[in-house]
């Protein structure tokens, strides 16, 4: 399944403001939203950058926005959101975006 | 960017937070962590710590050492394990004292559970020595410590990546750190660096390890003039989530849980008799397999089933609720009416940087050190693990060996001086390994040759190997050092650069890669984790002795050998 993932970018050594990037790839329902991550940007783009570590759901190095609601990526499964697949993933609300 | 401290720790696990508390707040310590401190992978521990507090039944340190030193395959060095085990009680009270919330019995004292490999009257029976605070002991300890570290003004320097160990004429005196959120090089001048920077279960493609478990320390410490200690001894526990190889834990059994395979039966009668599920990871991981090769596994497939739907909805929701959680949410499994499909996962590095009992790094067989040089926790060796450990160990070899580490440090920091630095900008050497990587042309890119890496190791230096795959082995990992020398990286700036960090992480990967599949090969024999289908047996004879790597940059390391301490118990068969 082909989904398409929306992803809120910035880096301050470029950019003057956030901008909006798409990817996107081939999904099973079974991916975590975090291993789709990792694919684009082992992939794809490897200028992406998000904070992961233990990828269960135990260390929470990677609570974002995802489709408008917080969450670890590690514990989202693409089966998990009714936007079958469209993904828009974006920063934690009240943290300074470096 | 310079700083200065009296100790700086690097990691911060248990084994970082524990050391960092012991060296009191007259002495002036930074931990550095490449992930926020209370990320770090201690906090996935689940099922329990071990002790012989004897709450829930008669217990002795004598016999917990005993299963230790059975459970090692006789290759722990006795000395040490009476330590860890001797200090057991005293380490569960010190956290009951700091706070750690535990389970605790209808009396009120701290609860315990049975796990793998533990008994009473040496062999007799499974014994409940494991306590615990549900299925989140690693961290709700994690969590206590790191606030006591706070309170006592220890100062972090979090998502700081290390690059290298500043050694002038033998002395350790510092450390070279790249942070993260912005690129630049800092170096840390102390004098005493610990290294607790955990395991390295990325090395392999199923495993139940973080993302940061990519054995920086060790690699950097190898390359500095450590000698590693028995890196073939790799562990595989038996359940992890099929496909995922996120860890379902030994407390799982330890409650009642039993594994599986296609017919319905419980395998583990057949090849542990007396304690069954609760038989050894290493053995259990091997009869998975051999149930899976024989055609028993589930649906035909690489798993076998892990079936709790007996124990009742309360004690799995009261004892195992994040067990519950994952196998609800990656393997869509209620375990309370369904079995968990399981299989062997990489999980933890018996081996790691060669130290004696006080955390003192060693640089070769006759116990000659670093100075100022430590490590502590799965990074380290002491040995108390040797060919296999025995779960609920790990958490009390974290807290006894870094409190250790911590009190030898404290105790030399005493004796010197700052060593001075003279001349040479420290962070020269970091500085030119990033220049080289950034402005790298090469083709090659890490997380391919990282996912070689991982395929290579995962198919044959994992539960089952072989003399002739481990060569071939060998001759791979090579051509990948090799290609890593043209790695190029795409992201060009200083922020958050990814990209960079996993280039290094895969070098550091690749040389502790090197050092298990060498050792694998020259010990022909098979203990513990350890096993050769070529050389099924134990030998004695030859191989009690502790494996020992020198670093050999371009060339495969030096290996050579170093005797086990024997003290109690004499090598016997290895029956459960």
């Amino acid at each position: 399944m082909k989904s398409t993932f929306i992803i809120y970018r910035y880096d301050p050594a470029v950019d003057t403001e956030g901008h909006y990037q798409e990817y996107s790839l081939d999904t099973a329902p079974t991916d975590k939203i975090l291993d789709c991550l990792n694919r684009i940007r082992w992939e794809q783009d490897p200028t992406l950058a998000y904070r992961f570590s233990c990828a269960h759901g135990i260390c929470g190095s990677d609570a974002m926005v995802i489709n408008g609601r917080i969450g670890l990526a590690c514990q989202k499964l693409i089966r998990d959101f009714r936007t079958a697949n469209n993904f828009v993933i974006e920063p934690l609300p009240l943290f300074n975006v470096v | 960017m310079n700083h200065q401290y009296d100790v700086v720790i690097v990691g911060s696990g248990l084994a970082g937070l524990r050391a960092a508390i012991e060296l009191g707040e007259d002495t002036r310590t930074a931990i550095i962590s490449k992930v926020f401190a209370t990320r770090s992978h201690s906090g996935a521990a689940q099922g329990g710590i071990g002790a012989s507090l004897g709450n829930e039944e008669e217990d002795h340190w004598k016999w917990h050492m005993f299963d230790t030193v059975k459970g090692s395959d006789y290759l722990g060095d006795q000395d040490a394990i009476e330590i860890l085990t001797r200090d057991a009680p005293r380490t569960i009270y010190e956290l009951e004292h700091m706070g750690v919330p535990f389970n605790r019995t209808p009396e009120g004292r701290i609860a315990q559970r049975a796990f793998g490999g533990h008994t009473s009257n040496f062999g007799k029976a499974a014994i409940k020595r494991a306590c615990y605070a549900a299925d989140r002991t690693g961290r709700v300890i994690l969590d206590t410590l790191w606030e006591k570290c706070l309170q006592r003004g220890i100062e972090f320097f979090n998502e700081f990546q290390i690059m290298n160990l500043t050694v002038r004429n033998g002395q350790c005196c510092g450390v070279t750190a790249y942070e993260l959120a912005n690129g630049t090089l800092h170096h840390f001048h102390a004098k005493a660096v610990l290294l607790a920077t955990g395991g390295a279960g990325k090395i392999f493609r199923t495993t139940s390890n973080a993302f940061a478990s990519t054995g920086d320390g060790m690699a950097i410490a190898f390359r500095s003039g450590a000698a590693l200690e028995d890196m073939e001894f790799v562990q595989f526990h038996p359940t992890g989530i099929y496909k995922l190889g996120i860890l379902i834990s030994e407390a799982v059994r330890g409650e009642g849980g039993i594994l599986h395979n296609n017919e319905g039966e419980r395998f583990m009668e057949r090849y542990a008799p007396t304690i069954k599920d609760l038989a050894p990871r290493d053995m259990i991981s091997r009869c998975i397999l051999r149930e899976i090769r024989a055609g028993k596994g589930i649906d035909g497939k690489d798993y076998v089933h892990l079936d709790l739907t007996h124990l009742g909805e309360e004690l799995i929701s009261s004892k195992l609720s994040e067990i519950m959680g994952f196998a609800r949410t990656y393997a869509g499994v209620d375990v309370t009416k369904e079995p968990i499909p399981v299989q062997p996962t990489c999980h933890y590095m018996m081996g790691g940087i060669a130290t004696d009992t006080d955390g003192r790094i060693m640089i070769d067989d006759q116990d000659r050190t670093i100075d100022g040089l430590y490590a502590a926790g799965e990074c380290a060796c002491v040995s108390v693990h040797g060919a296999n450990r025995l779960g609920c160990n790990s958490l009390l070899d974290v807290l006894v060996f870094g409190r250790r580490a911590g009190r030898s440090i404290r105790r030399y920091i005493h004796t010197i001086g700052l060593p001075s630095l003279s001349g040479e900008d420290p962070t020269a050497e970091s500085a030119a390994q990033i220049a080289a990587l950034m402005d790298g042309t090469g083709e090659e890119r890490s997380s391919a040759i990282r996912t070689e890496m991982q395929g290579i190791m995962m198919d044959d230096v994992s539960v089952f190997r072989n003399k002739d795959a481990l060569v071939k082995v060998m001759e791979k990992l090579r051509k990948l050092k090799e290609r890593c020398a043209h790695i190029s990286i795409q992201d060009k700036g200083h922020c958050f650069n990814r990209d960079l960090l996993d280039a290094m992480e895969v070098g550091y990967m690749l040389d502790l890669a090197e050092a298990i599949t060498l050792g694998a090969l020259n010990r022909d024999e098979s203990r513990g984790a350890h096993f050769r289908e070529d050389c099924p047996d134990r030998d004695d004879q030859h191989w009690l002795v502790h494996s020992l790597f020198r670093y050999g940059g371009l060339k495969p390391p030096h290996f050579f050998t170093k005797p086990v301490k024997i003290t109690e118990f004499q090598p016997q068969e290895r029956k459960y």
